[in-house]
């Protein structure tokens, strides 16, 4: 007890008063760039309006400071609001079941493979050249604990997915958009392919996207998996996001879906009443025999995303995905006139533009370029995804205005940057 | 008596309808913007001509139709039909459901958190917030005893995923193969989730007659099979293990690792560290420990730290310090990756205002005052008919007691969970129960050091009425709650095949076949 006491003599002195505190904070947390129109950054995670409605609501303390709803009878608020995201979700992308969230879509999507490692009996997986790699990162690390290896399929070519025939594939994962932006023109043929071969196919598709394009469902995916902060969710830095993970009608994926979910029932007075189901799935039942180890997950995330697609209704996401479309449209033209660009991405595409700078190559010169931009001009401008490999995003926050005086801003800097002028920065 | 028969609790009550019935006239409402039919046709034929054949209409949209206030009223209503630390005691086992504070929340929100993009982070433009992680890095450091912490798994389920698979690479990297992860039976579930799905199998060493992890059979199964033990200290039955030395000595000498689930970690605060006991590897929990919300099941945070040659192994990255700079780093050997960015930060942001609020003398408390709060409530529960303490009954708990209702049980035929529904209903929160699972009948009760005593008298005094009426009329308290939003809940038909309910969409597609 001495020693723990003795060794606490490196953590900091008490702040007494509620407003230094508060001042502390603030001065070490408050201050960076944090308009969302003027963050132009993509990949997975892209600037999007969240409404203070969302705010308000998930602020309210019996949302906030719940526990997870084991007891129903006192937490119907909490169970309704998860029972209406899964229902949501389940329209969206046109399957039955979607459980109650994972921590990111990264996440969710390790979980689907491990769902098809569990019902099918290959022990690799097919993923699409260039998955964003902050996508594969994670799934690197589940494959050295599920054992499944990783092999690769080109999207453009459906015809790719049937030479690895023979590679005992337990699923197949299409995203939509391609990493690049590009919007996936060959889900449904890649869905077949992956049954043809005797692969289950996942589905990895924006949320948002999903509301004007064909659903995974109705194409034939087995699992569906998405990025839930796309639907009005803060950024955060980066985490925690919310993992959208669902199964179509199916009892095998059924029984094998992990995380929580929430079922309508009713109570002894025959109230319509809501309760988590089918808890032998799980680790506080199961144990070493649970589908995942999965607890705590983002339930106050799923919440907000249940009011954001609230609020916005059938009409205002096929608004907002329109904007996004349309913006993300101007982005690519307005980046296509910088003469050092290379735009590696194809129209139509959603949210991201990928492109390379044929003057900068190296990390260095496009971190001095971002720290330029960032420091003269307040915005940021794009995410280093791999070596000069840069991703910029558009979506429903931005202008015309905003999106052409960043291109104006971005073709600035990288002739300023490529003639060693923004060293003073 | 904080509830009198005239002033009984009653929960909200809305017959709030599902979000797809509330717009009933079924007219086209909408919440976030003005949209207009002009709006909506040239929306639509941009939409088909870009889209091409992966257009999908409108009408194959099943979205509901709401104005901003209804969604307002709805989830307002909603919000009155739960229960969380804002409205009560919440003192679930093992939950560690103490006081978020709501400066913490302010500052995420108004600090604009909300509009901090990851590259801004990773590219080290945001040196503010990269201060901050490095700070709680070092404090975590501190509090563990260890050498170094990631702050990347978004949940402790996730930092246990992460130290399985250090143990794995450690091991592999040694050029040994070792199959079993040990846990003993009072662990918490996740433990031996953990361990399987790191493709590990598990082995259950079992509890003494004392409530500690047996060490005979400990010894009977160490050999050089064992990759690791995963333990909680104390344990789940708020006993300190005090061989616990004993314990990792055993295991190290077997070649093992020693895995520390911060589960626990709140008992201990300011009186023994992990790294001192001889873990190798520690996880927190961000969302009980360092006060972070529970946000109705999560997002909440794990930590993940390690000592000497295995902090190569740990997952994410690094915060380091150099010239005054932050940037992140990743360590050698890394596991990988656990999410894809670098940690829950609005948790952090907790943890950060939880530790400057409390400084090193608050911190040293915590431990103590949770123990104040556990052994008040045993004293005051202490000689009720039907309740025992099982093992070790007159030893003091740490951080959280499991009470047996197994005479209760037998006598009246009234369980813990019957017990538990009658605490609903007199507007606190039930403990945890039927865990561990090595005591019958079990009712976990942690209150953490920020409960007030009034609260800890006013739910010992209520669980003696739960057990005096269960003697007098145990039907009481089977038809239990009767205050809350809804009564106890048919099971059979939420899990009943035939009933079963995970979705409206699954709902309207029985409705159609059966019309069929």
């Amino acid at each position: 007890m001495e020693k723990a006491r003795e060794s606490y003599s490196s953590l900091p002195d008490r702040i007494d008063e509620p407003w230094s505190l508060e001042r502390r904070l603030m001065s070490i947390i408050g201050g960076g760039i944090r308009a969302y129109e003027h963050v132009f950054a993509g990949g997975i995670v892209c600037p999007h309006y969240v409404h203070p409605v969302v705010e308000y609501l998930i602020s309210r303390g019996e949302y906030l400071t719940s526990y997870t709803p084991y007891q129903p009878e006192i937490s119907q608020g909490v169970l309704q609001a998860l029972y209406e995201y899964q229902s949501l979700i389940a329209e969206l992308y046109e399957v039955e079941f979607v459980n109650s969230g994972m921590y990111d879509g990264a996440t969710a999507l390790a979980e689907a493979i491990g769902i098809a490692l569990r019902v099918n009996k290959g022990k690799s997986i097919l993923l699409p050249l260039n998955m964003n790699p902050r996508i594969e990162n994670v799934l690197k690390t589940y494959s050295k604990a599920f054992e499944f290896s990783i092999k690769r399929y080109d999207p453009l070519d459906p015809d790719s997915v049937d030479e690895k025939r023979d590679d005992k594939v337990a699923a197949v994962v299409v995203d939509n958009p391609l990493s690049n932006g590009t919007i996936n023109a060959n889900t449904k043929e890649l869905y077949d392919k992956a049954h043809a071969i005797g692969a289950l196919a996942i589905s990895f598709t924006d949320p948002l996207l999903a509301s004007v394009t064909k659903p995974p469902g109705r194409e034939g995916a087995d699992i569906v998996v998405g990025e839930g902060q796309s639907l009005g969710l803060p950024m955060n830095g980066g985490g925690p996001l919310l993992g959208i993970l669902g199964v179509r009608d199916d009892r095998r994926l059924l029984r094998n879906l992990p995380g929580r979910l929430v079922g309508k029932t009713l109570d002894r007075s025959g109230r319509r009443a809501y309760a988590l189901i089918l808890q032998t799935r799980e680790q506080h039942i199961r144990r070493e025999k649970a589908t995942s180890n999965i607890t705590t997950n983002t339930a106050l995330n799923a919440i907000g995303a249940a009011i954001s697609l609230s609020l916005m209704g059938k009409e205002g996401i096929r608004s907002v995905a329109w904007r996004v479309l349309v913006n993300t449209s101007i982005l690519m033209e307005e980046l296509g006139k910088i003469q050092a660009l290379y735009i590696r991405t194809r129209k139509p595409a959603f949210k991201n533009v990928m492109y390379s700078i044929k003057t900068l190559q190296e990390r260095v010169s496009l971190l001095r370029l971002f720290k330029y931009i960032h420091g003269a001009h307040g915005i940021i401008p794009f995410s280093i995804e791999q070596e000069n490999v840069l991703l910029s995003c558009a979506t429903e926050v931005h202008s015309r205005y905003d999106l052409e005086k960043f291109a104006r801003i971005l073709a600035k800097g990288i002739s300023l940057v490529t003639q060693g002028g923004s060293h003073e920065v | 008596m904080k509830f009198n028969e005239k002033h009984e609790f009653r929960q909200a009550y809305w017959v709030e309808p599902e979000i797809f019935d509330l717009n009933e006239m079924d007219v086209g409402r909408v919440g976030l913007l003005t949209i207009d039919d002009d709006e909506v046709s040239k929306r639509e034929a941009w939409l088909k001509q870009v889209l091409g054949e992966k257009y999908r209409p409108p009408d194959e949209l099943e979205l509901p139709q709401n104005s901003e206030v209804e969604v307002v009223r709805h989830f307002t209503r909603l919000s009155q039909e739960a229960y969380g630390v804002d409205e009560g005691p919440v003192p679930l086992g093992s939950c560690t459901m103490k006081y978020n504070p709501r400066l913490a929340w302010r500052v995420v929100t108004r600090g604009g958190l909300t509009g901090v993009h990851p590259s801004s982070i990773e590219l080290g433009v945001e040196q503010g917030l990269l201060n901050m992680l490095y700070e709680l890095q070092e404090w975590f450091k501190t509090i563990t005893g260890m050498d170094e912490c990631s702050l990347q798994p978004p949940a402790g389920a996730s930092g246990e995923l992460a130290g399985i698979l250090m143990i794995k690479q450690y091991h592999k990297d040694r050029g040994e193969k070792r199959e079993y992860i040990l846990v003993p039976d009072s662990a918490h579930g996740t433990n031996p989730a953990s361990a399987a799905m790191g493709r590990f199998k598990v082995v259950r060493i079992p509890t003494g007659p004392d409530g500690m992890v047996d060490i005979g059979s400990l010894e009977s199964v160490l050999d050089e099979t064992i990759a690791g033990m995963m333990m909680t200290n104390p344990n789940t039955l708020g006993l300190f293990e005090h061989r616990v030395l004993d314990i990792t000595r055993l295991v190290h000498e077997a070649g093992g690792l020693l895995y520390y689930d911060g589960a626990n970690l709140n008992g201990i605060l300011g009186l023994a560290r992990p790294g001192d006991m001889g873990f190798d590897i520690v996880h927190l929990n961000i969302h009980k420990t360092f006060s972070a919300p529970h946000g109705s099941g999560g997002p909440g945070a794990g930590v993940v730290c390690a000592k000497g040659e295995l902090t190569r192994y740990l997952p994410g990255y690094i915060v380091e310090k150099s010239g005054g700079e932050f940037s992140l780093k990743r360590r050698e050997k890394s596991v990988g990756d656990m999410q894809s960015f670098f940690a829950n930060l609005p948790q952090m942001v907790y943890a950060y205002t939880f530790i400057l609020s409390y400084g090193r003398q608050g911190i040293s408390d915590v431990g103590l005052n949770s123990i104040l709060a556990t052994n008040y409530f045993i004293e005051m529960i202490k000689g009720i008919k039907g309740i025992s303490i099982p093992y070790s009954s007159e030893t003091p708990r740490f951080h959280e007691v499991v009470i047996s209702l197994k005479d209760l049980v037998t006598e009246t035929g009234v369980g813990a969970e019957d017990v538990a529904k009658y605490l609903l209903d007199k507007g606190l929160h039930a403990p945890t129960v039927y865990f561990p699972l090595i005591v019958e009948e079990a009712l976990m009760i942690e209150f953490t050091e920020t409960e007030t005593l009034e609260n800890i008298k006013y739910y010992a005094e209520s669980l003696r009425e739960a057990v005096e009426k269960a003697y007098e009329n145990p039907q009481e308290l089977k038809q239990s709650p009767r205050h809350t939003s809804v009564t106890r809940l048919d099971y059979v038909r939420a899990n009943h095949p035939s009933t079963l309910t995970p979705s409206r969409r699954y709902e309207m597609k029985r409705v159609r076949e059966k019309r069929q």
